[in-house]
């Protein structure tokens, strides 16, 4: 199985599962599916009526993503104060 | 009264708790499945999958972490070796990594309580990752195999995966653990759901009860 994906693509350049995604430059952005996924599950857990997850996982997504930018901003603020 | 969390597909199957959790981690998902929860169960069983093979499509197959293999994909054994200490010399056993294409010179790690929880110890994040089930486990068999040498279309010898590093590394193994106790939270819902169903199976004898059933309310 190691071996298949190499064999069928053996001049490509990204070989699926066993080379990284391209994709360092943007890591940051590779936290909001996590996050989703995070908030689906959770709700599905919760919520009785499977109606309402969808919109209950979008708002604790955009709470999840606000509630990191203000602990990121908050961090950082302290770093740069210790640093002088 | 029918219940509102439940699908109009419900079946009204009774499983028992210890069962749903089985399947809950065999398929994340199946749990909720079991017990008639069809919209529920595709849901996590979704995510849960979806979460696991994007990390493992993100960092490489080898984010998985194997207890119990070295770097190389070769087993680790017990290998004993003098150091010197302050109050002399001491024999200690060691975890090594196997030599390529030769016999174990020791005893497998995996043989020895120890020495492999010392290992899962510096793997830890590994406890979370077979959470997720045997997509996990597959997984590691295939970080195994991908860590292992092969000989490239040029000729020269290299793992055939990729260690990734750095911050894609992380952001795999975050989210291939993520996935990994999300679906712990599911199985232990999922079980408490299948013993509240009415129509449970009665807990055996009159003081015991099921770890998964809630308390009764006091008079």
């Amino acid at each position: 199985m190691i071996d298949a994906l190499g064999l069928i693509s053996p001049q490509l350049a990204y070989r699926p599962f066993l080379e990284p995604l391209p994709v360092w430059d943007y890591w940051i952005w590779l936290l909001l599916p996590l996050v989703f996924a995070i908030s689906v599950v959770y709700k599905s857990v919760r919520v009785e009526s499977m109606r309402r997850v969808p919109l209950e996982a979008v708002r604790l997504m955009l709470w999840i993503v606000v509630a990191m930018a203000i602990a990121a901003a908050a961090l950082l603020l302290l770093v740069r104060l210790f640093s002088y | 009264m029918p219940n509102p969390g439940l699908d109009s597909a419900h079946s009204g199957r009774l499983a028992s708790p210890p069962l749903v959790a089985v399947a809950g981690w065999l398929l994340p998902g199946a749990g909720y499945w079991l017990i008639g929860e069809r919209a529920r169960a595709l849901t996590v069983g979704v995510a849960i999958v979806g979460l696991f093979l994007l990390g493992i499509a993100i960092g490489g197959v080898r984010a998985i972490q194997v207890p119990g293999y070295g770097e190389n994909g070769r087993p680790l054994y017990l290998a004993k070796e003098t150091r010197a200490t302050e109050s002399g010399r001491v024999r200690v056993l060691v975890s090594k990594e196997a030599p390529p294409d030769a016999e174990l010179p020791g005893p497998p790690v995996v043989t020895d309580l120890r020495a492999l929880l010392r290992d899962v110890g510096n793997k830890p994040w590994s406890i979370c990752q077979v959470l997720a089930g045997p997509v996990a486990l597959a997984g590691g068999a295939w970080s195994v195999s991908a860590s292992r040498l092969v000989e490239r279309p040029d000729g020269t010898p290299a793992p055939a995966g990729v260690l990734s590093h750095s911050r894609i590394n992380e952001i795999a193994v975050l989210y291939t653990a993520v996935a990994g106790m999300l679906n712990l939270m599911v199985i232990i819902d999922a079980a408490a759901r299948a013993a509240r169903q009415p129509g449970s199976a009665p807990a055996t004898g009159s003081s015991s009860r099921s770890p998964f059933a809630s308390r009764p309310e006091a008079a």
